[in-house]
């Protein structure tokens, strides 16, 4: 509901309820779990009746009053009041327009781009080995996952006595090649970042603070934190710099190319006040560009502003979202000094992003990964930075498709969040999540257990760190460096030949 | 001797603690069975706490030196050859003593309102239910802090 | 270090608490426990429910039936101590028998105020003290419609109850304005007043029994000091209790109203101790010693004698009136002071459905707090103020009730839950 200022009116809004809380009353208890766990007000038990009353239309189908209802009563249900069909003017359309017309405002979502567009790992196929350089088993043969993310010299000088002359650029070394992409302090709340620390931490890999700051009471996992500096400079100091593994330079994100990072008000309570180094609920805005960034010198200089601070002793990355022209992008980003650049793909996840801009802007992370690696390797300089791809991927089979695709590694965000409880509700923005994840709300952050929370993260990344070495293991490979950029690995189905052209596989059968 | 303890950082006051200590102590192992509305409930062995944004579940210290015992009127609360703090249900006259002195309020009047009710420490399982119930590990058994 | 040996004068709630006091320190020390009464170790206050005939003698075991010899206790039961001698260090019994002692407890308890009623000897007059005193009382009430209950405080109430469940017409007769004053308010007084009416009962206050009425020696009514006249079958004396201070004097123990002991219950005799409802003993808000006739804290003062004696003396910052009460179904509760002094904050509020709770602050330490009809998790309370923990929040949460641990202080809560 909203009221018009002219006339001071109601515009009321006549659309149906999204979800339906469906309850079996028979084998409901009144035990009110569900009313003390709906952060939407979406349950109440009524004294009079006995008995426990939905309000379907604040329901937001976040499943968590069905995930903890201890007798399984519970079923949230699309609601089952539908339009006539119509391929063009479909709900989701009907309710945006009715939504803009309550409020005049822009739409915000939350998570990444949930539209039908192809994804592209789901048309990649794996090889394996038949007879010939045979499968090898992974838990009798040794498996290297080990990865390095920095600057490679073009050549190496070896002296007589087999020392090494050639000056090495600072490298990050990671255990498996899976990382924690960039979340926010504000976005999501203390205990996630805690919980990403100490789950990276534990795997020998690294989380990415994104745009918030760093709290200082996660300055202790300083080895495995990568710091970002984005274009609010949002708790950029130079202790913050020197706390970090490495330093990132966000230029984009996948879900917002083009617009900067948005943390409503209503989350910015005095801890994130203070480590971002902003006034108490005011909305953090991030301007769209980095304003001392307007061409590709003024990176190099920023780049190496960053590194003369720090003593060259930290690699420095570049994060972009995929767009039309990454390759020439990357190229110029090489250049330009980066040691490590990250593309965040159109899937990529937010805590607020404008809707159109989620669901329009951006390519795959697939055609854009393949045209980067490529045009590097055409350029004589893929040498020069590691590649470390996002944008929800899902799985442990999107992530060896992408390094036989070229990626080094591979940021992960949203499957992370999924580990922990998020149902992809799309309500981060409003600050009420009811999983503990989106929230600052001390009430709903306490959802999340660090420690519990770290045992799933942890429990993640060893799970798909098992399925790789399988998979590499069944196409004969004991070492992640044999299949980065080996496409011949890769075979594709139901592409056209451009698109196998651009992504440089082969389609199955050949 | 082990004891429940309670962590308020991570209580969520969803209750289900509660609701896992009254299925334990109902002669039923079906949840939906044990608490259908209509059937006589137990008293749960551990009360949540809500205050602002805090909560926590309290349950017996099963103390060193427990009040409770002491006090009793007529012998029913005992210590058992476990170490474990219980009722007799059979010896207690229902005088609410060990309710006046309980520092915690861990002692209820029982749903009948005739015999205390109060946490057992769940004999018979490796673990206390209301510890494997919890869904965001706000209950721990740790050694030794009676 | 040689075996002590401990003689307890009494078998109640001190004497026992003294045993296992005294075994929770030493299991060789030689303990003798020395009671008038013939009867295993018994729980006073149910002699209530034997009144009212739900529950028989044997039901009333304040300790399992092997207790004595499971303690390695010597139990001298049914004998009573005639004398003591605090030089020669020993005890003298009815029957001539002589136990010397190395440490002694006098646990002798309280008996009975006897007003000063004309007629009153005789048949159909009452004290309700013991289970003889029960045994005796529910005789008398075959064939009986009315009693008279002189006194309106816990035991005199109590009294009435069971007499009430017997099927008798009970009347109360107190000289206060109110009733149960000892333990509670006026407001909480009148709703447990009120609640008895609903029942049946009739109360008189402002008055007492000043005369026995007899017909052919039988109890016919009894005058009270307005003039007016009650017929009734019997009159329960329970105007309350006084220390039994038989022994006290013979083993030159100074005296107040009770037997005076510091806070480890020695008196001011060599190896003499005093704990129950007949010794006088620090009280914790007032730190005056006072008598404190109450169950939990005969208990508590047992074991601190006991350890003491043994040993092994341990802190005891002093007594707490205390009282868990339920009155014809109406549960009430109340710790510490009853009527606030000077200086004293009062919260109280009655939700006028038979609710009832009030709290005593003394700048921002509890010191007092009652609860009538919702009285769950009422011991946070007397932990308070047995803690003298800051309570000033109550200001702002009374009258929130129960009180929930959350609203103290963390550090409170890490100290005694863990963790």
């Amino acid at each position: 509901m909203h009221s018009d200022p002219a006339t001071g009116q109601t515009i009321k809004s006549y659309l149906p309820p999204r979800f339906r809380v469906s309850r079996d009353d028979a084998r409901c208890i009144r035990c009110q779990v569900c009313e003390n766990q709906c952060s939407f007000s979406a349950q109440r038990y009524d004294q009079e009746e006995d008995r426990m009353v939905a309000v379907d239309r604040s329901c937001v189908g976040c499943h968590r009053c069905e995930a903890l209802c201890p007798t399984g009563a519970i079923c949230i249900e699309p609601s089952p009041s539908t339009y006539r069909e119509n391929a063009n003017w479909t709900a989701r359309e009907i309710r945006n327009l009715n939504r803009q017309a309550e409020t005049g405002g822009v739409l915000l979502s939350g998570m990444g781009n949930d539209r039908p567009y192809p994804i592209y790992w789901d048309h990649l196929l794996l090889d394996a080995s038949q007879v010939t350089n045979p499968a090898i088993d992974p838990l009798r043969e040794p498996m290297e996952l080990r990865t390095y993310l920095g600057r490679r010299p073009d050549a190496l000088e070896v002296a007589p006595d087999g020392s090494l002359l050639t000056r090495l650029e600072p490298q990050l070394a990671l255990e498996i090649p899976l990382m924690f992409s960039a979340l926010s302090y504000g976005a999501i709340n203390l205990n996630v970042c805690r919980a990403l620390a100490m789950a990276a931490t534990a795997c020998g890999t690294y989380y990415n603070t994104g745009e918030g700051g760093l709290h200082e009471s996660l300055y202790c996992y300083s080895p495995n934190t990568i710091v970002q500096v984005a274009s609010g400079r949002f708790g950029v100091h130079l202790d913050y710099l020197e706390a970090a593994a490495a330093i990132e330079i966000k230029i984009g994100q996948g879900a917002k190319p083009g617009v900067g990072g948005h943390l409503p008000g209503e989350k910015v309570n005095e801890a994130i006040s203070s480590t971002r180094m902003i006034p108490l609920g005011t909305d953090a805005l991030s301007p769209a560009p980095q304003h001392d960034i307007y061409s590709i010198e003024d990176l190099r200089l920023l780049i190496y502003a960053l590194k003369e601070a720090t003593r060259y002793i930290k690699p420095v990355s570049v994060k972009i979202a995929a767009v039309h022209n990454c390759a020439a992008i990357a190229s110029g980003i090489a250049r330009a000094g980066a040691d490590i650049i990250a593309i965040d793909g159109f899937r990529g996840g937010t805590g607020a992003a404008p809707t159109m801009i989620r669901d329009n802007v951006g390519i795959p992370i697939e055609f854009a990964l393949a045209a980067v690696d490529s045009r590097l390797r055409e350029e004589g300089i893929r040498n020069q930075v590691s590649l470390v791809v996002g944008g929800g991927l899902r799985s442990s089979a999107d992530v060896v498709k992408a390094i036989a695709l070229g990626a080094d590694a591979c940021y992960l965000a949203t499957a992370a969040l999924i580990a922990l409880g998020c149902t992809l509700c799309q309500q981060c923005p409003t600050g009420r999540c009811g999983w503990g994840i989106a929230t600052n709300d001390p009430v709903l952050a306490r959802r999340i257990n660090p420690e519990l929370a770290a045992e799933r993260l942890a429990n993640l990344l060893q799970g798909w760190a098992m399925e790789i070495r399988e998979m590499l293991g069944g196409m004969g490979i004991n070492a992640i460096e044999s299949l980065r950029g080996n496409r011949l690995r890769l075979r594709a189905i139901g592409l056209t030949d451009r698109e196998l052209d651009i992504l440089g596989v082969l389609p199955a059968g050949q | 001797m082990p004891t429940i303890v309670p962590n308020e950082e991570y209580c969520i006051g969803c209750r289900l603690c509660e609701i896992a200590c009254m299925v334990e102590h109902s002669g039923c192992s079906d949840v939906f069975k044990a608490l259908r509305p209509g059937r006589p409930r137990p008293c749960p062995g551990t009360v949540v706490e809500v205050e602002g944004d805090r909560a926590l579940s309290i349950s017996c210290r099963h103390c060193d030196h427990p009040p409770c015992v002491l006090a009793c009127l007529t012998g029913a609360m005992h210590r058992s050859p476990e170490g474990r703090v219980v009722v007799d249900r059979k010896r207690c006259a229902g005088c609410w003593t060990c309710v006046l002195v309980c520092p915690f309020g861990a002692v209820a009047k029982g749903p009948d309102r005739k015999v205390a009710s109060k946490c057992d420490f769940c004999p018979g399982r490796d673990r206390p239910a209301c510890v494997e119930a919890c869904p965001n590990r706000a209950l721990r058994v740790v050694e030794g802090t009676a | 270090m040689k075996a002590r040996h401990h003689v307890i004068v009494g078998n109640s709630a001190a004497a026992i608490g003294a045993v296992e006091g005294i075994r929770s320190v030493s299991r060789e020390d030689l303990v003798t426990v020395i009671s008038a009464e013939p009867h295993h170790c018994y729980s006073r206050p149910l002699i209530a429910e034997l009144l009212a005939g739900e529950l028989s003698p044997g039901d009333l075991g304040y300790r399992p039936a092997d207790f004595y010899q499971a303690q390695g206790v010597r139990a001298l039961l049914g004998r009573r101590v005639e004398a003591v001698d605090a030089e020669l260090h020993g005890v003298t019994l009815e029957d001539g028998e002589f136990i010397p002692y190395d440490r002694l407890l006098l646990a002798t308890g309280s008996v009975p105020i006897r007003p000063d009623i004309a007629d009153a000897d005789g048949p159909g007059v009452f004290v309700f003290n013991s289970i003889a005193d029960a045994q005796a009382l529910a005789d008398a009430t075959r064939g009986t419609r009315r009693a008279v209950v002189a006194g309106g405080g816990l035991i005199g109430m109590k009294a009435a109850e069971s007499l009430h469940r017997r099927g008798l017409q009970v009347t109360v007769v107190e000289l206060a304005p109110r009733l149960l004053s000892s333990a509670f308010d006026r407001a909480a007084g009148r709703l447990l007043a009120a609640r008895a009416e609903a029942a049946g009962l009739r109360l008189v206050t402002d008055n007492a029994v000043v005369a026995v009425e007899r017909k052919a020696g039988m109890v016919a009514g009894v005058r009270l000091a307005d003039g007016s006249l009650l017929p009734a079958d019997l009159l329960v004396l329970a105007v309350g209790v006084r220390p039994n201070l038989a022994l006290a004097a013979g083993a030159g123990v100074h005296v107040n109203r009770g037997a005076l002991v510091d806070d480890q219950m020695l008196t001011s005799a060599p190896d003499v101790y005093a704990a129950g409802d007949v010794a006088q003993g620090p009280e914790l808000l007032s730190g005056e010693p006072r008598v404190l006739p109450l169950w939990p804290v005969a208990c508590r003062q047992g074991q601190v004698a006991g350890t003491a004696m043994a040993g092994q003396p341990r802190d005891y910052p002093g007594g707490l009136a205390h009282n868990s009460l339920t009155l014809f179904g109406l549960c009430a509760m109340s710790a510490g002071r009853v009527e606030p002094e000077p200086g004293d904050t009062e919260l109280a509020h009655g939700d006028g459905n038979g609710t009832y709770h009030k709290v005593l602050l003394r700048g921002d330490r509890l010191v007092g707090a009652c609860a009538v009809g919702a009285v769950d998790r009422f011991g946070i309370l007397t932990g308070l103020i047995l803690d003298g923990q800051p309570c000033g929040f109550l200001r702002h949460s009374f009258p929130a009730f129960p009180v929930r641990l959350l609203s103290l202080p963390q550090e409170y809560r890490l100290a005694r839950l863990g963790g």
